[in-house]
This record gives C-alpha cells, structure tokens and sequence, in this order.
C-alpha cells in the first residue's frame, strides 16, 4: 500500500483522479509553486495501482520540489520514501 | 597584445613601446594607447586586469536577506552571489556541474535549495549537490559515476571589504588581505567599522559610452574640479585637494568636506573619527574597478561594470555610519545627499564620453601628463601598463 507520506490532505489544484492530477501538474508546470508541485506529485505517487517505476518517478519529482520549496520536513519523508521504494 | 606575447609584428613592438612610454617618469610619460580604448586589447585586459586578480562584483546588499541569490555576468564569466541560511555570502560560478546550464537568470530569493531548471539536479547554498533526479535512470536518483561530493558548485574566492565583493578568478591571485591591505591601512579609520546602506534611495546606476578605465582616470585626480563640477568647488576649492597614492589604489582628498545639504538635518558620524576628518574626505579608486569615497558620515562606492571595450554601467551605492541614518527618519536627507553625488556623477559623464571619443584620433599618443596634478591618473596608468607588460 503506497504511503502518503509527502501529499497534503487535501489541494484545490487537483480533484483525485490520474486525469485531474495531470492536468493540474501541467497547470502548474513552470509555475514556480515547488510547494504546490511536490504535493500533487506526493498525490499521484499514492494513486493506486501504480507501477514501482511510475510511483518512484513521482516521489522523485515530490522531492526534489520538497527542497526546492524550503519544506524539509516534507523532503525528508519522500526521501525516506524514496530510498525505501530504490529510488536512492 | 601584451609585451610578453610579442612576436614580430610593427603593430606589437609599438604597443610594447606605448607600455614602456607609460611607465616612464611622469614628466616624459604618456598614456596608455588608443588600443586599450577600443576592442584590440579587450580580451588581454580582461585576462590581465580583472580576472588575474581581485576586482568587484558587487555590494553586500545585493544579498541582504538569507536565501537571496543573484547572477552576475563578470566579463563574461556567469557568476553568483548568494546570501547563505546562516547568513554568509558566498560567490559561486552560476553553472550546474551537469551540463553547464546556467543556475540562476535573475535575482530572488531561494526557500530551499537552487534547482537547475534543465535537468533538475539541486544543490544547497552552501554549494553542495543536493539532488540529482533520475541520474541513475527514471525514479532513480543516484549512479556511482556521480558523487555529490564532489560535484558541488564551484566555489569562487571572495572576500568583502567596506561592503564591496570582490572575486578573484584566478587560483594564482594573492591573498584578499593582501590585495586591500594598501588601502585598508590608508582608510584604517573606517576600514572594519559596520556600514548601512540607506535602501533605494541610496543607489542608482548610470550608463556611459566609455572604456571603464577612463572613469578611473578621471576619479583619481582633483584637476578637473574647478571646470567640471561648480558645486564642489563652491566649498571644496582646487587648492584644498591632496593627492592619494599606494599600491593597487591612487586618488585624492579634500581638506574640506562640507557638503549643502539644505536644511536637511545632519548625518551621525562614525563614533571616535579622529578629529582631521571633521572636515576631510577621501576619494580612491582601488584598482581595478571599485571607486570610493569616505566621509566622516557616510561612505560611497561605485562599482564599474565593463559592458565592452566602449562601455560602460557604474553602480552606485551609498552607506552610513550609523543605524539610524539609514532609517525612515533620515529618508529626506539620504535623497537629497544621493542626487547631491549623482548631479557630480552625471557631470562627469560629458568628460569620460569625450575622452573615448578622443581615442579615436588616428595616432594619438596617450596624452601628456601634468607632474603637478596628473600624479593620480598616471599611478592607474602605470599599474594597468605593468600588469600587461
């Protein structure tokens, strides 16, 4: 069972679905919203029934947007979850 | 272009000679050739002057605030300053250790790590590589052939003084300590004491269609006050003005400082100045491109930002001796003594651009020099000549 450990409770940016998450990542893609971006892609990253490949490149993206956002505590629980799953 | 690298060519030997000529005693000297005022010697000037030693990047309060990080384009060289979460500031080339892409396009500031915007791969303001995204292959995000620890941005040599950054490029380059020691030792009345920089209204910038080192030679000599600049002379006549020389610097001072600043309520001193600079300042350009003056109030600095072989951007910035003189309540004054200094900047501008103008007569030869007056500009002269020699 994926964790969550990265994604907010709750995001007006995307409602849950693969489709809705996508959208609202590329809404945001070049935004500047790290901390927005690490959450959605936190988000996709617990979507169920997701390859190992497909969750790592999401937890990958939370991350590293984690740092860029200034959120360590968030960071360090995707990194945590990252070299968990093999991304590091 | 340089005497060292003379070969056979008239073109070389006569520059070789031009480079002697300036060196002689100021009596028979002349100055530098019309060649050091046009593209022929631009990139041996860059190699020799500014990255072969110490020269400015910027001021302190470029990166007030930790996480503040901002590009400069160094001559070419892409360079950034950054104030780190404990409040260092630090220089770094502005490059990522992947692929080269610049880091930083603009100033801002930083929340968490700098993110390269091509590949991602992160680093901290310390410089150390923080991240490097699917290095390994997608979602895997580390390879042995990439150690963070040894992949971090590179470090630039920095050091600060009177709240000006300067780099040194070159691995070769003295000690920080050692290139400002002159000076500091000149100045050793204001050299360590905290300054405050007065916000917006205390810097502005002006763009000049000159070679950079004209607005040296023109800041280092007094000569020229009487014809150029009224107001200064109104309080501070010719006959009132000293020479300044040492190593790596040269200027000149006034024996009386008493700028009209109106109405407007006086600036608090630096505590404990000795009682000569009641009514002295000083103005030195420290070589290559930093211009300053000390006052017994205030300090300013103008940064000479090359932008090519005939241009040229000066910063300006202005900094007080105490906390208060750079808040709210000094606002009217700090405005006033800024477009004091810029009418004198700006009356300047006529005389640098005319020079460059003037280095393009065909075979000028660098001009004479007045033994009496001209002391200043020909130390510059000498020091650019013996660093290309």
């Amino acid at each position: 069972m994926p964790s969550t450990a990265g994604s907010p409770p709750s995001s007006p940016e995307a409602g849950g679905s693969p489709e809705a998450l996508d959208a609202a990542l590329r809404r945001l893609h070049g935004s500047g919203r790290a901390g927005a971006l690490a959450g959605l892609h936190a988000r996709a990253a617990a979507l169920p029934a997701l390859s190992p490949e497909a969750r790592r490149f999401h937890l990958t993206h939370a991350w590293v947007h984690a740092l860029e956002a200034g959120e360590p505590v968030r960071a360090a629980a995707l990194e945590a979850e990252l070299r968990a799953a093999g991304g590091l | 272009m340089s005497a060292a690298e003379i070969r056979t060519g008239p073109a070389d030997i006569a520059f070789a000679e031009a480079l002697a000529a300036v060196r002689a005693p100021i009596g028979a000297a002349r100055g530098l050739p019309n060649a050091l005022y046009a593209g022929g010697g631009w990139a041996v000037e860059r190699e020799r002057l500014f990255r072969g030693g110490w020269s400015c990047i910027g001021f302190e309060e470029d990166v007030p605030e930790p996480g503040d990080v901002r590009p400069v384009d160094h001559l070419g060289a892409p360079l950034l300053m950054a104030r780190d979460r404990a409040g260092g500031l630090r220089v770094f080339q502005n490059v990522c250790r992947h692929r080269g892409m610049i880091l930083v396009d603009a100033p801002r500031n930083v929340p968490g790590v700098l993110r390269c915007p091509y590949h991602s791969w992160c680093y901290s303001l310390d410089g150390k590589l923080r991240a490097t995204p699917h290095v390994g292959g997608p979602g895997l995000n580390a390879h042995p052939a990439v150690d963070p620890a040894a992949t971090g941005l590179i470090g630039v040599r920095s050091g600060v003084f009177l709240g000006c950054v300067f780099v040194a490029l070159d691995a070769e380059a003295e000690p920080f300590e050692d290139f400002v020691a002159p000076l500091r030792a000149a100045w050793a009345d204001f050299a360590d004491r905290p300054l405050f920089h007065g916000g917006d209204d205390s810097r502005f910038a002006l763009e000049l269609a000159a070679n950079w080192k004209l607005a040296v030679e023109n800041y280092c000599e007094s000569y020229h006050l009487p014809w150029v600049h009224p107001g200064l002379n109104a309080y501070s006549r010719l006959e009132d003005h000293y020479p300044l020389e040492g190593e790596g610097f040269a200027g000149q001072g006034t024996t009386v400082y008493a700028p009209a600043l109106g109405g407007d309520r006086a600036f608090p001193d630096f505590p404990g100045l000795p009682s000569r600079w009641d009514r002295a300042a000083e103005y030195a350009a420290l070589f290559p491109n930093l211009l300053l003056g000390v006052h017994r109030d205030h300090v300013f600095a103008i940064r000479l930002e090359p932008l090519g072989p005939d241009r040229l951007r000066e910063h300006v910035s202005i900094r007080y001796a105490a906390p208060e003189a750079a808040g709210p309540d000094f606002a009217p004054p700090r405005a006033r003594n800024a477009a004091l200094w810029r009418e004198v900047f700006e009356e300047d501008v006529f005389v640098v651009e005319g020079m460059q103008r003037g280095r393009g007569a065909p075979g000028f030869d660098g001009g004479v020099f007045s033994p009496v007056m001209d002391g200043p500009t020909h130390a510059f002269h000498r020091w650019v000549a013996a660093k290309l020699a």
